[in-house]
């Protein structure tokens, strides 16, 4: 008995020597412990800092990109309505065009048509003039011609005669009427 | 009855080195997963 007592106070002794031991790996674990769970705390407060700063970030930016588009839009719109008023205008020239264009084509068939008239009309005058022109000169010629022989016939004086013979020469060359003295 | 209660004793006491036993695995264990921390 007072052998087992004895084993079971070295056991004993060492058991609290181990314990120790124990203890201080204890404390030196909680010391890390402590220190990471310190450090762990910092981190995530500067996540947190980080979360809150992206996120107003993120809010900014969107606001920005939202901002942006609008303006985006509002260019586009913008744009539109100018080429639409544009297409209206180009429609409202290409009407008054097509009408200038109708104009001119009724002014020109008026045209083509008043010289049309004018030159038949100037034809017939023309040929009128040219009628009466004809029986003119043969009214005349035929006058000359009997007054020529009225006043050979009606001078008594030599030197007369001649007088009027060479007016008429003067006036109907032989050669050309083909009158022979 | 003395004998009795020595062996009681000796059985707490056995139980008492193995829990220290695991107590010692169990700090050694998480020694090297803390190493392992810090490596990373």
């Amino acid at each position: 008995m007072e052998r087992k007592i004895e084993a079971l106070d070295v056991r004993v002794n060492s058991l609290e020597i181990k314990l120790e031991q124990i203890q201080k790996e204890h404390s030196s674990l909680a010391n890390d412990f402590k220190k990471h769970d310190d450090e762990a705390k910092i981190i995530i407060t500067e996540f947190r800092e980080h979360k809150v700063k992206a996120q107003s970030n993120d809010d900014h930016i969107g606001q920005v990109f939202s901002s942006f588009i609008q303006s985006i839009h509002n260019d586009v719109n913008q744009v539109s309505e100018a080429m639409h008023r544009i297409t209206d205008d180009i429609k409202e020239l290409i009407k008054k065009q097509d009408a200038r264009i109708e104009a001119m084509e009724n002014q020109s068939n008026d045209n083509a048509k008043a010289i049309q008239e004018n030159t038949e009309r100037a034809v017939w005058h023309w040929r009128a003039i040219a009628g009466i022109g004809s029986v003119v000169v043969f009214i005349l010629m035929t006058g000359l011609a009997m007054y020529k022989d009225i006043a050979i016939n009606t001078v008594n004086t030599t030197e007369t005669k001649h007088a009027v013979e060479d007016i008429h020469e003067l006036l109907f060359p032989k050669n050309q009427l083909g009158h022979e003295k | 009855m003395e004998y009795q209660r020595l062996y009681v004793v000796e059985d707490r006491v056995t139980e008492l080195e193995r829990k220290v036993e695991a107590l010692m695995a169990l700090i050694k264990l998480v020694e090297k997963e803390l190493e392992h921390g810090k490596k990373d």
